[in-house]
């Protein structure tokens, strides 16, 4: 019987060492064939367990199954081990370069001129103020005469005013929006007003077509103090700047009263002075009490009612809000350009 | 205007320091646009007076002079300017004088004599721009005293922005005024007293225009002809940006730059004695002080001779050469009016004369009413001074008008106004320091604005003039108290935010282009349009109002093309304008778009593709699925009899978009055949892909339904793919309803999964592949019924289109 035993365990050893070279999947299957086939010792063995002495039956009977687990264990190992590295070897293959870029569309851009209307609505939304657009094309009443500029105002010719053949004309200002606003709303309102004007300007520094925001707020009681502190507030959250220095001058226009420019702190240099606001001020926004005879004009009785009214250049917003050093890189749409925002 | 610091000073006594007066005009009203030196640095540089002057012995255009410059020898220096004679006075440099140039004066020899210093002309000295010859300093110039003190030149020449409102600011008098006010001292008025009458001329005057209010004149007779203008005086023009150009004119300059009356001196010799203001004939001609001969337009207010009939002057704007003083000129008739400023205006404005004049733009602003004599007085005194002359009597017409307007003023509105608690004291204070006369009424006051103060009408202007003099900066902020009202934020709107952020994401760029296009450019596209037509256009490129927005897209895809840009996908939303028969127009706001190029960047994945119809498609669907109404926009096939359809399209490709029975837009490839046109017309390079362009109005894609949930279904769906041969003329459209409405609502979904023509397929027809996904809210579909509906579909589809089913 020792010797049976020990021929167990010779064969195990064998298995063991067999299993150890096998290095793949053809190997491991040679193995099982002559460790654990239906011709294999141990299967032999099993075979002549009957005719042993019956006492001997169960130890032999026993050793040679042991045997079979044990290999059948180191087997299924094995052939994990191989099947890893198999699927590792493919893996290896089809790894990815992760550096290469993505496939499909890009992100396009949005004008910066938009972006900062975006902007500018976002924050006067916030506080309720209404986006009212008007029209380009304005007459004469809306875009002069309610504006207290009547036809010999000096003014009037300043402003270098495209006319239509049909009698009308390109607004040059986003003012009239003030006036169709009174009239179609009742008191109190806040409003403000993007969109384009037009002005026979054309240098360095002005396009004949360019962006204007109006804004208006008519209440009981309004003065002076809450103007500028719309404004001031305004120009500190654009630019998220809270300590951003901004001033009033007294100034004119026919549909103010008093009207005044507000001057902020250069947000390029920090009021230091540079090449583009020379002395620290940029001036960047007109301003003023809605002028008593504009109210009436649109509908608003200035016993009961007063308002401020506010109007400035996105354009030049914008190019300070994005650092943009010339005016005519704004409408030229050059692709580069326009990625970068 | 440009004006004389030291000028300012010697009329309104402060103590401040430039820059503190410059703040304080700036912060009230009175932009100061620049500060500069009224002369550049130079140092070294005297009086001198040429002794002799003899030619230079190896040169033709050099002489030797001897110069007394007031030390113990006279200087050898050698010129070379036309005007240097013996006993002229001239600034001389002398050895060790720094001239503004940076040049450094020292000893030379000029061919082969030297010479000790250099005589100087205006230009080297920075007074002009260009000089001939020296400077010619007066006779009385003292030989000795430094030209820098001389001439007055450590001074500043302040401009300052003057709003059209304030008009009465266009004078030193006026600046003087508003200065006194802002710093709260008195201002010291020039003394002029009147002239002593010597001769007994007189001038019949008559008006004939209600546009002349005023009209005040005198004659002075036997000026010396041979006097020069004082040079203080042309400094101080000089100073203000005027040249000397005559003497008695630079007197009439010089007294309305001091006091803001424009005034004309004509020459007495060539008048007959009658003046006429009456409005210009038809028909009439005036030769101009600048020589130009101008046809008059009616209603042009003229000085005209009585007797001749012949127009002298251009009323308030310009004088005329016939009756203009010359070298010559001995007896003058002065003339100081008072002119309507709606008047003035008109005229400027008149396209015909083109002028734009010192006289026109103060009178167009507003000249003080009340000051018309007063500046005759001023002007008699200055040339009775310096040119000699026996003054006549003051001829006076017309009358100083009152413009006295008294306006009550509550101390509650200022306050009220500004959200303040100025005293009435301090208010008081500052309107009478601006010239206002006050009275007392109960809780407030009657206030008379002063004759120069045209801006002040209403008691808000006097608010005003109060806050401003008050200091705005002292105004205190304080936000404005509003009752808590949520704004409308309605669903139903899709805002243009979200719109052009899908297209940002779907990598197109946002351009801004002009609304006003080149006529002949946008005919291209349109076929000859009627469009708004702008009257007085900057250039013809931009001579009327865009009907498309895609003028500017095709000149921003040139811009790019001709900058090696490859790919090229911009929109832009904004107005265009149509006009209809009747003359009517709309302003429409559109969303336009134009894509050139790959469909996507040039990548390593994929296969380069140019981006084609259904590219373009594709991004408008997702706008329209935006709105939750996919099935209300449809793209229908272009018809080539079309009105629409331009030689520049190809029709083939290219569609019109509906909303529901509305045209909406339409989305358009470039013709091949038209390359070379469209080339042309837009500067586009030779050779270029096609193009697809877009648009659409823009309301229909911010009409949004508001999603409403329906229950998805428990049960299994049964997908069945059918391929049909047809006519392939038949739109794909045509079958999806056909089989959507034979399959109800059992029929899930509906995908056309291949499109193909050709090998295995008869020519003309095409084989359309058709995947059904049926499900049903309630039960699992058997396979019997989903075999009738499929076996329904088939025939019907043979019955209308003859469609086929394609053999497998």
């Amino acid at each position: 019987m020792q010797e049976i035993l020990q021929k167990i365990e010779q064969l195990q050893r064998a298995a063991e060492s067999s299993i150890q070279s096998a290095i793949d999947e053809k190997m491991t299957e040679q193995v099982r064939i002559d460790f654990l086939g239906k011709n294999s010792p141990l299967t032999e063995l099993l075979k002549t367990v009957g005719k042993l002495p019956p006492s001997e039956r169960p130890v032999i009977g026993d050793a040679v199954n042991k045997a079979k687990d044990y290999i059948q264990l180191l087997m299924f190992k094995k052939k994990a081990d191989i099947d890893a590295k198999t699927m590792g070897d493919r893996m290896a293959r089809d790894r990815l370069d992760v550096t290469l870029p993505g496939r499909g569309q890009q992100l396009g851009s949005l004008h910066p001129i938009t972006q900062v209307r975006d902007r500018i609505e976002a924050l006067f939304s916030s506080i309720g103020f209404d986006v009212s657009e008007g029209f380009e094309i304005e007459d004469e009443w809306h875009n002069f005469e309610a504006l207290n500029i009547p036809a010999h105002h000096p003014a009037r010719n300043e402003q270098d005013t495209f006319y239509l053949e049909n009698g009308k004309l390109l607004r040059t200002h986003t003012s009239p929006v003030q006036i169709r606003y009174m009239l179609e709303h009742q008191p109190p309102m806040r409003m403000i007003a993007p969109g384009r004007v037009y002005r026979r300007d054309f240098d360095a520094t002005h396009t004949p077509m360019f962006h204007q925001t109006e804004g208006l707020v008519i209440d009981r009681q309004v003065n002076f103090g809450h103007l500028k502190q719309m404004i001031s507030q305004f120009l500190r959250r654009f630019f998220e700047k809270n300590d951003l220095q901004v001033r009033f001058r007294a100034s004119y226009f026919p549909f103010t009263e008093p009207s005044a420019e507000a001057d902020m702190q250069c947000v390029l240099c920090d009021g230091k002075g540079c090449s583009v606001c020379g002395n620290g001020w940029l001036e960047i926004l007109g301003c003023g009490m809605v002028h008593p005879d504009v109210l009436a004009a649109g509908g608003i009785d200035s016993n009961e009612f007063t308002g401020y009214a506010f109007g400035f250049g996105m354009d030049r917003l914008a190019m300070l809000y994005f650092g943009i050093p010339d005016l005519r890189l704004v409408f030229e749409n050059d692709i580069r350009f326009l990625r970068q925002f | 205007m440009k004006i004389s610091e030291k000028w300012l000073r010697e009329w309104v006594s402060i103590a401040s320091p430039r820059h503190v007066l410059v703040d304080r005009l700036t912060s009230c009203g009175l932009e100061v646009d620049g500060i500069e030196p009224a002369a550049p640095i130079f140092s070294g540089i005297i009086i001198g007076q040429v002794l002799t002057v003899e030619k230079h012995p190896n040169a033709d255009k050099l002489r030797l002079c001897t110069v007394n410059v007031g030390e113990a020898e006279p200087l050898s220096i050698i010129c070379g300017a036309a005007n240097v004679r013996e006993s002229l006075k001239i600034p001389v440099a002398k050895i060790g004088a720094v001239l503004p140039s940076g040049m450094k004066i020292e000893k030379a020899k000029l061919r082969g004599i030297e010479s000790f210093g250099m005589l100087c002309s205006a230009k080297e000295l920075g007074l002009a721009e260009v000089s001939e010859g020296l400077l010619e300093l007066p006779d009385d110039a003292p030989v000795g005293e430094v030209v820098r003190d001389y001439l007055n030149l450590d001074d500043y020449i302040l401009d300052i922005a003057i709003t059209p409102n304030r008009g009465d600011c266009l004078s030193v008098q006026g600046l003087a005024r508003e200065i006194a006010a802002e710093h709260n001292v008195p201002y010291q008025p020039v003394e002029i007293k009147s002239a002593k009458i010597a001769v007994d001329d007189h001038l019949d005057i008559s008006i004939e225009s209600p546009r002349c209010l005023h009209y005040a004149g005198r004659v002075i007779k036997s000026i010396n002809a041979n006097a020069k203008t004082p040079i203080w005086m042309q400094e101080r023009l000089r100073r203000s940006g005027i040249r000397s150009i005559h003497p008695i004119v630079d007197v009439t300059n010089y007294v309305m730059l001091e006091l803001g009356q424009p005034m004309h001196a004509f020459d007495l010799s060539k008048l007959s004695h009658q003046i006429v203001v009456r409005e210009a004939r038809a028909g009439e001609k005036l030769t101009l002080l600048n020589g130009v001969e101008v046809s008059l337009v009616p209603k042009t207010l003229l000085i005209a001779d009585g007797k001749t009939h012949q127009p002298l002057a251009i009323a308030g704007i310009m004088g005329g050469v016939s009756s203009s003083v010359t070298t010559e000129t001995q007896d003058i008739f002065l003339e100081s009016a008072y002119f309507h400023p709606i008047y003035a205006f008109e005229s400027v404005n008149a396209k015909q004369y083109g002028l734009h004049t010192d006289s026109s733009y103060r009178f167009e602003r507003g000249v003080d009413p009340a000051i018309q004599i007063r500046a005759l007085e001023r002007v008699t005194a200055l040339i009775l001074e310096f040119m000699g002359g026996k003054a006549g009597p003051i001829i006076d017409k017309g009358s100083p008008i009152e413009l006295k307007r008294s306006i009550i003023l509550y101390e509650q509105k200022i306050n009220q106004l500004l959200g303040t608690d100025i005293s009435p004291k301090e208010i008081e204070a500052i309107l009478t320091s601006l010239g206002c006369q006050l009275a007392k009424i109960s809780d407030g006051w009657r206030v008379d604005a002063p004759s120069y103060r045209f801006d002040i009408n209403q008691e808000v202007d006097l608010v005003e003039e109060v806050a401003r003099i008050y200091g705005y900066n002292r105004l205190k902020e304080k936000s404005l108290s509003a009752p808590l009202i949520l704004t409308d934020r309605s669903a139903y709107t899709i805002s243009v935010q979200q719109i052009r952020m899908a297209l940002q994401y779907r990598d197109y760029h946002e351009v801004v282009t002009y609304s006003f296009i080149d006529p002949s450019k946008e005919n291209f596209l349109t076929g000859p349009t009627k469009r708004l037509t702008i009257k007085n256009p900057m250039t013809s490129h931009m001579s009327e109002m865009r009907t498309t927005l895609w003028t500017g897209l095709l000149e921003v895809l040139a811009y790019n093309l001709n900058r090696q840009a490859d790919r090229v996908r911009i929109f832009e939303i904004g107005s265009r304008f149509k006009v209809d028969e009747t003359g009517g127009y709309q302003e429409e706001k559109v969303l336009s778009g134009l894509v050139y190029g790959l469909n996507t960047q040039e990548t390593w994945s994929t296969n380069k593709q140019l981006a084609d119809f259904f590219d373009i498609k594709n991004d408008l669907e997702v706008l329209f699925q935006q709105t939750g109404r996919m099935n209300d926009f449809r793209f229908v096939s272009f018809d080539r009899e079309d009105a629409d359809c331009k030689s520049w399209v190809q029709w083939e490709k290219s569609a019109i978009i509906y909303d529901r029975d509305q045209r909406i837009g339409k989305l358009y490839v470039t013709n091949a055949l038209a390359a070379r046109d469209i080339a042309l017309h837009y500067g586009l390079p030779k050779e270029f892909n096609e193009i697809c362009l877009f648009e659409l109005l823009l309301k229909p894609l911010q009409e949004k339904v508001l999603a409403r949930c329906q229950s998805i279904s428990k049960f299994p769906s049964v997908r069945r793919d059918l391929a049909f041969v047809l006519d392939q003329s038949i739109p794909a459209e045509k079958i999806t309803e056909n089989i959507q409405k034979e399959a109800g609502n059992l029929l899930i979904n509906l995908t056309i999964f291949d499109v193909y023509q050709g090998k295995g397929i008869e020519p003309g027809k095409k084989s359309l592949a058709i995947g059904l996904t049926f499900q049903s809210q309630d039960r699992t579909l058997n396979v019997e019924e989903v075999h009738e509906l499929v076996d329904r579909i088939i025939k019907l589809l043979q019955n209308t289109f003859a469609a086929t089913l394609r053999e497998q």
